[in-house]
This record gives C-alpha cells, structure tokens and sequence, in this order.
C-alpha cells in the first residue's frame, strides 16, 4: 500500500543559503510535531483536500545570480500555497534572487557582512547551534569522532538543566540500548533521566566532566561532551539517515526555534498558552520555575 | 466574523499622547476586516511593577485585560508605554494569548530614545503596527513564521522589528481568514 502521500515530491529547488530554513516542508509549522506527508495520516491534511494550489516549476537561465543562491534536491509539497517555497519561486515572483538586485535583499546582505559564515557555531536566539553535528530531539548533539559517536547535550538541554550537582554514566564496555537509560543527571529542582538515540557500546566516559559538571554549562559542544559510543553498522546509518528521533543538521535551527517557541506553551499561564515576542530567555531558569514545572519541562524537550 | 462585533484598542496609561491611534485604527480595520473601537483602561500599571526586574508583569496584565474585556469585543489590543516582561525572557515587545481574545503591545523598546538615539515618531508608528497585527494575529492562532517578510516572524530585538515585513505572507494570511471564518 501506498503510504507516501502523492503530493510529496521531491525535486530540484532553488534555495537561499541565507534562509534560516533549507527545507521548506510545509508542515514543519503547521505539523511539526509529527510529519504526516509520509504517513496515511496525509489524507486528513487540509492542504492535501484543499489540492488548488499551482504547481511552482518556473525556471531561469539568468546569469547574473546571487552567490547564495544554491540548487538542491529536496522535499517539498506540491500543492502547498506558493509562500512555502520563497527562493524557488523567486523565478516567478521577481525576487532579487536572479537578478543584480539581490545587493539590496536584506537576506543577502546580513550574510555578506559576515553574520553568519558557514560552518562556524551560529545561535538561535541566544543558544548556540553548532551545524558540524548531528541533533537528537532529546537535545542530545552527536557526532562520530574516530570510529566512535561522541554525544552531548546541546545548548539549549544544557539551559533547561541548569546548575548540575552529579552526573551517572553507565560502566565502560557496558552495552546500551536506544530508548534505554544512559545518563542520570541530578539538579536542584529534581533529576533528569536521558535515554540514549541509539544502541551502542560505551567506550568512553568524559571524566573531566564528572568532576566538574559545570562545563556541560559552559562548553556543551566541546570540553562538555558527555560519551562516546561504539556504534553497529545500521545504528550509524539511523544516525546519518536521520532515523526516528534526528533531526537533519539543515532542519535544526528551524527546529530549535520551535522548540524555543515550544517553551511557551508548556510553560502555560494563568490564562491559558500566549506567546510573546521579546528579548533573550533568561540566564537561570531555576529561580523562575517551580519544581513541578521544571520537571514537566524535563519531561517534555529531554524525555521524550 | 459575526457583525456588530470589533477589536477593541486599549489604552493603558498616557500611551496615546505618544502614538498616532487613528493609523492603528485603519490598519486594525483593513488587516483584520473588523470594526475598531478605542477604550480608555482602568488597570493600574503600578499594579504589576516587579522590583528585581524593574519591568511590568505582561501576562498579570493581560490577565486583568480579560475583564475589562467588553462583551461585544472579539479581541483586546493593549498599548502601553511601560516596559514589560514576562519571567523567562529578559523583556518582552509584546505577548497574546494564543488563539484568544487579548494582546498586548508595550512600545517602551520601539522608540528610538530606548536606545539612545534621537525621536522617530514615523519609525515608531511603523514599529508599533507591526507589532499589533504581531499580536492579533497570535489572537487568531496564529504562531510564528519562519518568513523574515511575514509579520508574524519573531523579533527578539529591535533590528529584527526593522527587517521583518509589515504584512501577513500568503501563509498566514490564508490561516488568518480560516480562523475568522470560524468565529
Ligand atoms: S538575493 Fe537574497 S534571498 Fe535571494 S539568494 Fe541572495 S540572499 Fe537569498
Ligand atoms: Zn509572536
Ligand atoms: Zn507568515
């Protein structure tokens, strides 16, 4: 049985390496939390009922294009209203993009004044995104590092802990299972229990860490790093095919950014979820939640 | 959208003496196709001050906008001059209930003074009507955009006030209509 919904394609697009999103699925604000294209669920999709929208194919052989402007093989949903696709249908709606008036696109010249250069840790709202590595939606960071996969928490992980008090490995040589206990991390406001994205032999323990937790808050990508896991052939291919629970390296500022929008409606108040548009998430967030909600948050972003 | 309702634009404090209301009035009544009427409201700011942060407690006075809300109104958009926040971030431009019927706009940090720099009284009106349909628009359930030219992208500081868009991308746009068609 057909289980790919028959408006999913994929296709070579046109894309803005400036664009915070590479990926430009249609569901990944409307049905972030599960994608539904790939599934039967598809079929109570109203964009999928709704199938009215024009097809984008529009093309081009401008020579003068923006250096930003890269062609990739992606996603994309056919019959999604044309706002998901911006930079490919920069062909038809006249963007700066193929023309000499990309100088003046805002996209471009943040890029150009060096904002954001490839390769180099970037932040999203004040947490850092380090795109060298791979991302687990438990906050989890992975990447393999001589023949072995080194994990972290990421940043944002990092900030929801808080001050740690102790951290628990397993042994060395110990066999882990995916979705199985792999760190007990211990906190003021209660304990986080982290399951491991994937099966493996641990080899390694960061021992600098264990004796001093408080770089898992200040270098959560480098001197922070928690374990080093040996991998079996299909663990690594789930790794770097994005299995269940990864996060695609371009997908993950965009995931972070709901994730951090994600925190407001957990944090629910008085008057039910609101969102608000303001400055930086505050430093310690121990002295402004109470324990039973830290542990919802524990629960919600590294649990799950 | 049922007919004799409207949004309702609530002044708390002196806030109109400092911003044009009738530009905010014709935008509100174009943006959202709704009828605008402005209220004067009784909730004392003073009420929400927070000594640490020496801020203004956003979501305690949307709360208090809930019942000022009059019974014909579809939506409440506070603007206020004071500075406000909520407890996990360091300030906030403004704060909705998600798919509600109360917003609020602070346009302390939308005025260039806030930074130093001398008054731009059209600049700040441009700000400040980005952030109202910012804020409506979360009233009709709508969450943020990943589009920098869609209003409802998320600004964390003042530069991405300035870059975003002014208006709804056809996304949104097509989100806003569905959800007041079924109101
Ligand atoms: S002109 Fe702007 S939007 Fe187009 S590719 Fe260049 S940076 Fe991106
Ligand atoms: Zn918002
Ligand atoms: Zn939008």
């Amino acid at each position: 049985m057909e289980t790919y919904c028959p408006f999913l394609k994929d296709e070579k697009m046109a894309f803005c390496k400036g664009f915070p999103v590479r990926k430009m699925l249609p569901y990944d604000r409307l049905y972030h939390q599960d994608n539904i294209c790939i599934k039967e669920e598809h079929l109570t999709c109203p964009v999928y009922r709704a199938k009215d929208a024009e097809r984008l194919s529009g093309h081009s052989s401008n020579k003068k294009v923006c250096p930003y402007l890269e062609v990739e093989e992606v996603l994309f949903c056919e019959v999604y209203p044309v706002k998901k696709m911006i930079p490919s249908s920069a062909f038809k709606l006249e963007c700066p993009c193929t023309t000499e008036a990309y100088i003046d696109c805002p996209a471009y010249c943040q890029i150009a004044q060096g904002d954001r250069a490839s390769g180099e840790t970037m932040t999203v709202r004040g947490f850092l995104l380090d795109d060298t590595v791979y991302y687990h939606r438990g906050h989890l960071w992975l990447q393999r590092v001589n023949g072995k996969v080194r994990l972290g928490l990421d940043d944002f992980g990092q900030w929801l802990l808080g001050d740690i008090d102790k951290i628990s490995f397993p042994r060395r040589k110990e066999h882990v299972e995916r979705n199985k206990p792999l760190l007990r991390i211990r906190c003021s406001h209660g304990t986080a229990e982290i399951a491991s994205p994937l099966s493996g032999t641990l080899m390694n323990a960061n021992e600098e860490v264990r004796r001093d937790t408080s770089l898992i808050n200040t270098d959560p990508y480098g001197a922070g790093w928690l374990v080093e896991l040996r991998l079996a052939e299909a663990e690594l291919d789930r790794l770097e095919q994005g299995g269940e629970g990864f996060i695609a390296t371009p997908g993950a500022r965009r995931w972070l950014e709901d994730e951090i929008d994600r925190l407001h409606g957990v944090l629910e108040t008085e008057i039910g979820i609101t969102m608000s548009d303001g400055g930086q998430l505050i430093d310690t967030l121990r002295d402004v939640v109470t324990q039973s909600q830290w542990g919802i948050l524990i629960k919600t972003f590294l649990e799950n | 959208m049922k007919k004799d309702t409207y949004i309702d634009i609530h002044i708390i404090g002196e806030a109109d003496t400092v911003i044009g209301l009738r530009e905010v009035e014709e935008t509100i009544r174009k943006e959202f196709r709704s009828a605008t009427k402005i209220s004067r409201s009784t909730i004392n700011p003073e009420n929400f001050y927070d000594p640490s942060r020496k801020q203004y407690h956003s979501t305690k006075i949307l709360k208090e906008m809930l019942d000022e809300l009059p019974a014909d109104a579809s939506k409440m958009i506070g603007i206020i001059s004071h500075d406000l926040f909520i407890p996990i971030l360091t300030f906030v431009f403004g704060e909705a209930q998600l798919d509600g019927n109360v917003g609020i706009v602070s346009f302390a940090r939308l005025q260039q003074e806030f930074y130093g720099l001398p008054p731009n009284q059209a600049l700040l009106q441009r700000r400040l009507i980005k952030e109202i349909k910012h804020e409506l628009g979360h009233t009709f359930g709508l969450i943020h955009c990943s589009l920098r030219e869609c209003v409802m992208s998320v600004a964390n500081n003042i530069a991405d006030v300035d870059a975003k868009g002014s208006t709804f991308c056809e996304g949104c746009n097509e989100l806003l209509r569905r959800s007041q068609k079924g109101q």
